[in-house]
Formats: C-alpha cells, sequence, structure tokens
C-alpha cells in the first residue's frame, strides 16, 4: 500500500515524493498492470441557506491496481476553479484548506467488492479507505459505480464530506454561506498502464 | 441358601442400543405440518415475545399465536438470519442478503446507511452498551455504525478474518467477535477501534470461534468448531476447556443454564453437561427427529430453552424431568420396581422379568435381561433394592428374594428363611436390609458374606402381617406401613403402635421430611404428618390434584415428592408451597406403580410408572418462574390502541376492549386470569377468557389491573396494569363550568355596567329635560301671573257691575211687586164677574139642553111644535144677551 505523504512533509515536497513513489511503484511492479486516470474531475457543492458554491478540478489523478483491489486517487486543492469570485477562492485555499500546508486531498485504500477488471462488466462497489483533506484522515467507506468496458474502467462516485470531519472551521459571520456538509462528485475513467 | 455360581447361561446380553433418558422436549409447527422450517435465529425481545429468523420469513409466538412476516410484507429477504433488539426496544434483523431492517411501530423500516451494506449474509446483530450498532457477516468482515457512520473492520484494522459467526460483550463493554482465525476483541474508543486477537498462540485449540457467551465478571465463553467450548479468563489470559477430549462434533450453538452447558451440535444433537455433577448428557437424534441438524438454542426469561433446527422448534424445560420410554429388546414398559447400584445402572422388573440398563457416554443406552436362562425367569420380580454393599436385592412374588452380586453375577437366594415368599417391597439402611412381605417383616444383617435374618410378625408383636414397606428413618427407627392395620414402629424399646388420626388405616409409605418428620401415604385418604402420637392430615391435602397417591418419598433437599396419575407434586416444607408438574413437562397419566421410586448418588429421583421410568431432579431443581400477564391490544370500540400505559379517551369514546394473554410457554392455554377496573369493579373478577369488553364507561379515571396464575392462587401472581382517563363531554368539564361561570359574571358585570352607563346617561338626559321644563314651567308661569293680574282687573269691573245689576234687581223687584199686585186685583174681578156671568150662561142653555132632551123621548108633535119653538127663542136670546155683555166687557178691560 502506497501512504505517500508522511505527517512532516507538509510542503510541496510531498506531492513530488508522492508522485515519485507512484511511478517507481508502478516501474518496479512491471509485471502487473495498473489502472491509471485518463480523465478525471472532482466536483464539490456547498449548498448554504445564503450561497451556493460549485468548484471542480480536472487534475485528479489516481492508480487503481487490479490485482488487490488497491487504489490511490489524488487532487491538488489549488486546482480548484468555478467559484463565485476570485476572491473566494483565495480564501478557499487561504484560510480553509491552507493549501500551502496542505496541497493534496487523497482517498487510499481498497476496494471491498471483488471485481475482475479485466472483463466487461457493470459493479456497484463500496471503496474503503482514508479520505485525508485538509491533514485529517477519516477511514470511509464510499460507495461508488464502477463500469468496465473493452479495458476501460470508469469510476462514478457521489459522497458528503462534512466540514468538522477535516478541522475546517467556518467563523460564525460566514456560516450561512458556507454549508457543513460539502456535496462531492468524482468522475474518472481509467485504462491500463 | 441356594447358590448360582457365575455361569454364563445367566445372563443374556441382548445389546441393544436404545434411546438415553430425555426431558421432555414439545414440538412448534410454525409452518403446515410437516414443513420444514430452517431456523436460523431465536430471540426473545423485552416483553417475553419470542421471535423465530427462519428461511421462510420471520415469525412471533406468544404460546398461543404466530406472526408470520416475508418478503410480502416488506423484509428485504426471507432469510433472516438475526434478531436484535436496541434500548428503544425496536426489533431489528439480519439478512442472508446483506440487508438489515427494523420495526417501528408495526413497520418495517430499511437500515439504509449511506456507505451501503454488504451483500454477505449478516450473521449477528448487537448493541453494546453506548447504544452503537454492531453486525458480523459471513465473508465481509465486521461493521460498527457510530456517530452516524459505518466502519467496516477486516484485515487493515487486524481482523483475523473476514468470516465473523457471532458478536458478543464482555464485562468492560468490549466487543468480542468470534471469526475463522479466532476471538476478535474489539475496544471502541471515539469512531476507531482497537483489536486485540486470541487464537492458538493464546492457547486457543481451535481457531475457528462460532458462538461468544460472558460469564461471570471476566471470562469469556467460546465454542470452537472441533474443541468444544472453551473458558478464557479476561484477567489472568488463561484458556480451560469444558470437556476435555470433546468429541461430539461441531457447535454451532450453546447457552448457559445454572450450572448446566447446554451445546447444540448439527451431528450430536445436544450434548448437556452439568458442571456441578460433572455428568454429560447426549440427546440425539434417537430421542427424535428433532434433534437433527441443530443450529441455534435461546434460553428465555422462564427458563425454558429453545432448540432451532432445519426442520422447526423445540422447547424444553430443562432436565429437572426426564423419560426413558424405550427398553428394547423389552417391549414391557411397565417398570413394577427400580433401583440403581454403584455403577449408576438402572435395575428395573417387569413383567418379563428383571433388567439392567446403563448409557454409556455418547448417550447410547444398553440394555441387558438378567436371569433368563434360570429357574427365576418365571417368577415375578416386584420388587428391587440396592444394600450398601453393591449387591441388587430383588424380591418375588411367592418365591422370596434374591441377592445378585452385580459383577460376578452370583445370586444367593433367600426363601425358606423367611416366614413368607412374598416380597412386596425391600428397603435398609446401612448393614441391614428390610423385606416387607405379607408374612409380616424381616431383617437381614449383611455380615460380610453372611447374611443373619430375622423375622418379625404377630408371633413377635407386630400389629399385621400384611406390610407394604418398612422404612429406617434418621434416628434409626423402623417404621412398618401395614395393610388395614396402620402404623407400627420398632426401636430398642419394641413394637410401638399408631394409627390415632388416620381416616385410612391402608398406609402404602413412608417420608421423612427436612424436620425430621414422619409422614405416611395412605390408600384413598391422601397423605398425613406423624407429630409424635398421632397423624394429622396434610394440610394442602384438598390442593393435591389427586387422592390416590403411588409413589411417596422425600428428596435429598428433605422436601416431599409425590406422584399420582395426573402428575409429581412437590411440596417445600420450609416455604410450605406445593408445586405441580404435569403436562408441561411431559409428565401426565404416567400411572405410577406402588412405590416404585429409587434413588440414584447425586440424590435424581427414579419413578416406575406404567409407561417407563420418570427421573426427577428433585425440588432444588425446580425454578419457580410465573407466568407474565401481557396485554395484547387494546381497542375503542374496533380502533385498535398504541401500546402503552396511559390513555386519555373523550367522553363518546368508552367502549374498550381488552385482550390479554399470559406468557407461559410450558402451559400456555392452562393458565388463570383476574382483573380488575378501579372505579368500576368491586374486587377482583376471575376468568379464563382472554378479553374484557367494558362498555359505556362513565367520564372518570380508571385503572386496569391483570394478574395470571398457572393456578387458582394469586398470592403471588405477577401483575400488569395501564390508566383510562375518560374525559367528561367538554359541558362538563370544570372548565366548561369555570367558563360559563367566568362568561356569567363577565356578561352579568358589562350588564351592570351598561345599566349603570346608561342610566348615568339618563340622568343625563332627564336633567335637561328638567332645565327645560322648568324654564317652560317658569315662563307659564309669568303667562299666568299676567292672566291672573288681568283677571283680577276684570274681577273687580264685574264686581262693579254686579253691584249695578244688584241696584237694578232691587228696583226691578219693586216694579214687578207693584205689578203683581195690579194684576192679582185684576184677576180676582175677572174671576168674580166669569163666576156671575157662568150662571148667567147656564140658565139658557140648560133650558136648550132640558128641550132636546125632551124632543128627543118624545119627539116633536104638532101642537107642541109652537111651544117648543117658543122656548128655544127665549132661551136662545137669553143666551144672545149674556154672550154679548161678556164680550162688552173684556173689550172695555174695566174691573
Amino acid at each position: 500500500m502506497f501512504v505517500g505523504e508522511s505527517k512532516k512533509n507538509r510542503s510541496v515536497k510531498g506531492i513530488k515524493y508522492f508522485v515519485v513513489l507512484l511511478c517507481l511503484i508502478s516501474a518496479t511492479v512491471h509485471a502487473q498492470k495498473k489502472f491509471t486516470i485518463q480523465k478525471g474531475s472532482i466536483t464539490f457543492t456547498s449548498n448554504a441557506e445564503l450561497e451556493l458554491i460549485e468548484a471542480s478540478s480536472k487534475m485528479l489523478v489516481g492508480l487503481l491496481d487490479p490485482t488487490n483491489n488497491q487504489f490511490a486517487f489524488s487532487v491538488s486543492v489549488q486546482s480548484f476553479r468555478g467559484f463565485n469570485s476570485e476572491l473566494q477562492r483565495i480564501h478557499f485555499n487561504e484560510k480553509y484548506m491552507e493549501s500551502e500546508t496542505y496541497p493534496k486531498a487523497t482517498f487510499i485504500g481498497k476496494i471491498i467488492e471483488q471485481v475482475d477488471f479485466l472483463a466487461d462488466g457493470l459493479y456497484e462497489v463500496r471503496a474503503k479507505g482514508d479520505l485525508d483533506i485538509h491533514g485529517q484522515k477519516q477511514n470511509r467507506i464510499i460507495r461508488g459505480k464502477i463500469t468496465i468496458l473493452n479495458g476501460i474502467v470508469t469510476i462514478e462516485a457521489s459522497f458528503k464530506i462534512p466540514l468538522s470531519d477535516h478541522n475546517i472551521s467556518i467563523p460564525k459571520i460566514v456560516n450561512q454561506k458556507i454549508a457543513t456538509e460539502i456535496e462531492v462528485v468524482m468522475n474518472a475513467t481509467m485504462v491500463m498502464q | 441358601m441356594k447358590r448360582y455360581t457365575g455361569i454364563v447361561a445367566l445372563f443374556i446380553l441382548l445389546m441393544q442400543q436404545a434411546m438415553g433418558q430425555v426431558p421432555y422436549f414439545q414440538q412448534y409447527f410454525l409452518a403446515a405440518r410437516n414443513e420444514p422450517v430452517q431456523v436460523n435465529t431465536i430471540f426473545e425481545d423485552k416483553t417475553g415475545i419470542i421471535w423465530f429468523g427462519t428461511d421462510k420469513g420471520l415469525y412471533t409466538f406468544n404460546g398461543l399465536h404466530y406472526t408470520h412476516r416475508t418478503t410480502t410484507d416488506s423484509l428485504p429477504d426471507n432469510h433472516v438470519t438475526a434478531i436484535a433488539q436496541d434500548s428503544l426496544g425496536r426489533i431489528w434483523t439480519g439478512y442472508k442478503n446483506g440487508q438489515i431492517a427494523y420495526f417501528e411501530e408495526a413497520s418495517v423500516k430499511l437500515f439504509e446507511p449511506d456507505e451501503g451494506l454488504s451483500t454477505m449474509p449478516v450473521s449477528d446483530l448487537l448493541f453494546d452498551r453506548n447504544g452503537n450498532l454492531w453486525f458480523s457477516t459471513l465473508n465481509d468482515g465486521l461493521y460498527y455504525f457510530t456517530q452516524n457512520r459505518l466502519f467496516r473492520l477486516d484485515d487493515r484494522e487486524g481482523m483475523p478474518d473476514l468470516f465473523v459467526y457471532d458478536l458478543a460483550e464482555d464485562h468492560y463493554g468490549n466487543i468480542w467477535a468470534g471469526t475463522d482465525g479466532g476471538a476478535a476483541v474489539c475496544t471502541l474508543a471515539d469512531k476507531k477501534v482497537k483489536i486485540k486477537i486470541i487464537n492458538y498462540d493464546d492457547g486457543l485449540p481451535d481457531n475457528i470461534v462460532k458462538k461468544l457467551i460472558a460469564g461471570e465478571t471476566s471470562s469469556m465463553w467460546m465454542a470452537t468448531e472441533d474443541a468444544g467450548l472453551i473458558q478464557y479468563d479476561l484477567a489472568s489470559g488463561r484458556v480451560t476447556s469444558l470437556i476435555k477430549n470433546w468429541e461430539y462434533g461441531t457447535v454451532s450453538d450453546f447457552l448457559v443454564h445454572n450450572n448446566q452447558f447446554w451445546i447444540a451440535s448439527p451431528q450430536a444433537g445436544i450434548v448437556m453437561h452439568d458442571q456441578k455433577t460433572s455428568r454429560t448428557k447426549v440427546y440425539n437424534t434417537k430421542n427424535g427427529s428433532g434433534f437433527a441438524s441443530i443450529e441455534v438454542l435461546w434460553l428465555d426469561a422462564q427458563k425454558n430453552i429453545w432448540v432451532g433446527s432445519k426442520a422447526g422448534v423445540m422447547r424444553t424445560h430443562g432436565d429437572a424431568v426426564e423419560f426413558v420410554t424405550e427398553f428394547d429388546p423389552s417391549a414391557d414398559k411397565n417398570v413394577l420396581a427400580l433401583a440403581i447400584d454403584q455403577q449408576g445402572t438402572i435395575w428395573f422388573a417387569n413383567t418379563e422379568g428383571i433388567f439392567r440398563r446403563r448409557v454409556d457416554k455418547t448417550g447410547s443406552a444398553y440394555t441387558q435381561q438378567l436371569l433368563a436362562n434360570t429357574p427365576f425367569s418365571k417368577y415375578a420380580f416386584i420388587s428391587l433394592y440396592v444394600d450398601s454393599a453393591g449387591f441388587v436385592w430383588a424380591g418375588m412374588y411367592g418365591e422370596g428374594a434374591i441377592r445378585i452380586n452385580p459383577i460376578t453375577g452370583k445370586i444367593r437366594h433367600l426363601q425358606k428363611e423367611l416366614r413368607n415368599g412374598n416380597v412386596l417391597s425391600i428397603t435398609g439402611k446401612g448393614d441391614e436390609v428390610w423385606l416387607a412381605t405379607l408374612g409380616g417383616c424381616s431383617k437381614i444383617k449383611i455380615r460380610g458374606d453372611e447374611l443373619v435374618v430375622k423375622n418379625y410378625s404377630s408371633e413377635e408383636g407386630l400389629i399385621s402381617d400384611y406390610i407394604y414397606q418398612v422404612f429406617v428413618d434418621s434416628q434409626d427407627r423402623v417404621w412398618i406401613a401395614t395393610d388395614g392395620k396402620g402404623v407400627d414402629m420398632l426401636d430398642k424399646d419394641g413394637f410401638h403402635h399408631f394409627q390415632e388420626g388416620l381416616t385410612s388405616t391402608v398406609v402404602y409409605s413412608f417420608a421423612e421430611d427436612a424436620n425430621q418428620h414422619i409422614w405416611v401415604n395412605t390408600q384413598s385418604a391422601g397423605v398425613f404428618e406423624f407429630d409424635g402420637a398421632k397423624f394429622r392430615p396434610f394440610r394442602l391435602s384438598s390442593k393435591l390434584r389427586d387422592d390416590n397417591i403411588t409413589i411417596f418419598t422425600s428428596d435429598n433437599s428433605g422436601n416431599l415428592v409425590l406422584m399420582h396419575d395426573l402428575g409429581m407434586e412437590v411440596y417445600d416444607i420450609k416455604t410450605e408451597r406445593l408445586y405441580f408438574l404435569g403436562d408441561e413437562v411431559g409428565i401426565h397419566e404416567k400411572k405410577p406403580n406402588l412405590n416404585a421410586i429409587t434413588k440414584d448418588d447425586l440424590g435424581r429421583l427414579y419413578l416406575g410408572t406404567e409407561a417407563g421410568i420418570v427421573s426427577f431432579a428433585g425440588s432444588e431443581a425446580l425454578t419457580h418462574h410465573r407466568p407474565v400477564p401481557l396485554l395484547a391490544h387494546l381497542k375503542v370500540f374496533d380502533r385498535e390502541l398504541k401500546p402503552g400505559s396511559y390513555y386519555n379517551l373523550p367522553f363518546d369514546e368508552n367502549n374498550l376492549t381488552i385482550q390479554y394473554l399470559g406468557l407461559w410457554y410450558q402451559n400456555p392455554t392452562g393458565l388463570h386470569f383476574q382483573y380488575k377496573m378501579d372505579n368500576h369493579d368491586v374486587d377482583w373478577i376471575s376468568t379464563h377468557d382472554l378479553a374484557i369488553t367494558y362498555s359505556k364507561l362513565l367520564p372518570g379515571s380508571y385503572t386496569f389491573h391483570l394478574k395470571v396464575s398457572e393456578t387458582e392462587d394469586f398470592t403471588d401472581a405477577l401483575e400488569t396494569s395501564f390508566q383510562v382517563e375518560i374525559n367528561p363531554p367538554f359541558w362538563r368539564t370544570a372548565t366548561f363550568f369555570i367558563m360559563v361561570g367566568f362568561t356569567v359574571i363577565l356578561l352579568g358585570y358589562s350588564y351592570l355596567r351598561y345599566r349603570e352607563r346608561r342610566l348615568v346617561k339618563d340622568k343625563v338626559v332627564l336633567e335637561a329635560k328638567v332645565e327645560e321644563r322648568t324654564l317652560q314651567i317658569q315662563k307659564k308661569n309669568m303667562e299666568i301671573q299676567a292672566q291672573n293680574d288681568e283677571i283680577q282687573a276684570q274681577n273687580e269691573e264685574i264686581q262693579a257691575q254686579a253691584e249695578e245689576i244688584k241696584g237694578i234687581n232691587e228696583n226691578l223687584e219693586n216694579l214687578v211687586r207693584e205689578r203683581t199686585r195690579e194684576l192679582e186685583q185684576k184677576n180676582k174681578a175677572l174671576e168674580e164677574y166669569a163666576f156671575i156671568n157662568a150662571h148667567k150662561l147656564r140658565a139658557p142653555v140648560a133650558s136648550i139642553l132640558g128641550l132636546i132632551n125632551l124632543i128627543g123621548k118624545h119627539g116633536i108633535k104638532e101642537q107642541d111644535a109652537d111651544e117648543i119653538k117658543d122656548r128655544l127663542q127665549t132661551a136662545a136670546d137669553e143666551l144672545d144677551k149674556v154672550v154679548g155683555s161678556i164680550t162688552k166687557a173684556i173689550e172695555r178691560g174695566d174691573t
């Protein structure tokens, strides 16, 4: 299992280390091929009383090992676009997500159900892993749909993230503009590499 | 004495496997008869209702009725695999397809966490002491639900295996999970779980842990696949096996009841290990088909043991009462006498002869017939006894008695040494054996190999020769029961006779209770207590269900045990309570044989009946539970009310139907009820009905009480109750009256105020009017005043005129007087003149008249005519003259 970030590395170096590790591992296990994300996006929505905020990122990277059902997904926090104003995006990064310190949000774990990734099929699965956001890990089981067609694996998942789970605190002044629970939708197309 | 040395011909070994002793198991048919229903789980909820999770849906049972739910009733699956109850009282169910559903009121709700559920069967559901939900799956690990989030425990958290069979909470709050890889002890803190594994490395003989039950304080009992039951001590970590060298197969379930472990094995049936006696009994398919493939056991609150198998459900009340009904090769179940030797083998006598029966470890029984090829084979054996040396005595009807060495088979025959060869019963104490015969009784002292016989009959002072039983009590007094002459007692002073107080002098047997009092059993008159001088009837005689008691003895606790055709009754000397064992434990119409009773070394009683042997563990094994009253339905007219303890109803909803029952799985139809509605019923009402209707209840506060008992005695029956308040119709409530009163006062007050205001207003108006009038009057006054003055003036004028008129008047009056005088004078003159003239007138007139008259009378004659004419002429001329003078007088108007 690759858990890229150590708690000590909080700088951007962490990302590099992580990616390098991914490549290394995928390189060494040359006999077993893995699925990597060809195209992937994450959209989150904050639906509060006074404001609706939606932002997405197309910089979702991920790996899926069909031999043991393990996966790792990661997205750069600073890559999210679509805020209602530039100021809002800056606040998002500087104040709430502290993306200088925690540049990545990751989900690393294992798919519970037995899935044959090499055969066509449609599966409703549960992914159990650690969701690491803002430096706070939470063990989560997230449901998703996996479609395998002609060697292409498509993953869709939607889930909720309570901000309190990840130490993200909203000052009272704006609590009617930011929801306490964020809805997230993730889509990814993966191919064997 | 004849001796028969041990020759092969003595015994015919007919080793046959027969069934062991078995308690009464009641079968329950959940579906139509013969239709097998695989029972996966059994659960008793907090109200006492039993739930069955089967492959054909979910059942509930209250002793009388079943309910059945399947997928058509919104169950997510027909295979129900787990049942639990949360702190709110809701029943949760787990299914083979991984789904979980719970019942809210009567409707089924699915448990649908965001994280989704497994698709593997849910093997167990548990709510820990903090209310968190845990559930185990077969091959999908262990899950727990806390703070609204579902978590899965698998290899990542240290679960030894994903196949989890069972969950249990220990004394400290840890959750133990039995898996294929040992036991996983989970400790939950905040949302995270730490796991400690107990497996081979810790001394566990088998890693596959199928079931866990928390023991006393710090121990956990675990059932393994191949090594039976293991006890793990939490403090020390020590592992001990319950039964060493377990050979009963795989364990599917177990339970702990008092000191007994009831273990279910699909291969072996039920293995019952009693920790107190260290004995193991096995109940298997030889006892009935219900013992095949047992999957689950459950102990309910009334200490019934429920057994679920692939075929259905059975219930037993434990092994207090057991039966031996098969004596293959003997076909005769009628056990006339019995005794137990020192090896635990049961010796019994029936019409075919004497047999002995032993049961091996696996529960198989082996019965041998004895004496088959001996001269004794044609004799009738009617009594048996094992003496202190371990020899078996058998009494015959007519041929005396024999003493058998059970190990060597040697037989010693006593007949001529006795006065009578009809040996009705054999008893003894220490090195003495007593034979009760029809020719008195015989005492036989055992001195090594020698037997010294002393006979007692009427010759020695015995009151009667017909003896039913001889009994040696704790003080070595010898009591003798006679047929028709009461009781004799032999002590160092000789014979003493007692009869006073007995209403029947045919005495069958004796018993000694815990207080060392002697009791007797008589023919048709029941049981009597001996007070030292005479007999007193048993205080509860009338409560005994049958007077014909054929077996009477005491158990090791010193309590009395008796048996008649309707069942067994146990009298507790200390509490003075009588307990009846009948149908519900399978004793009914067993027809016990006279004095066919014996006891084993543990104090278990064995009774010989026409239908086999009944064994009874003694009064200690009786757990006295009480039936639980349960209010099943409460209806107002036809509308069903939700269960509760307090109801508030409007005045027109005053027709209550209460349906109730008693939870008493042993004998659900034999219950007695008592109910009372406070404020309506004066006293408790007894009934056997299961419903009561109160109609036309008046407004008020009522409390309904219900009691249930298995007998007609309700002294310590459990009670349940609920309150109903029927509100008076609105127009009779206090509030209404107050409102009305208030309204009345308000109205009155308003009215008064209104009147007041009006009066004030009127007053003002009136005052104005008065003002006005006053002014008017004043004006008028002034006018009148003016008029007055005027009148006054006129008055004076009138006064003056009046004076004037008065003067004139006087004048006039004088004139008038004058004139009147004048007139009067004239009148008078006139009157005189008239008078005179009248006279003058009258003369001529008279003459005329007279002449006429003459004419008339005589007519006129010619000669007279001239005279008449002359007379007439003269008269007429006079008349004319007078008249002419009158006229002249008037014209002159003279005096």
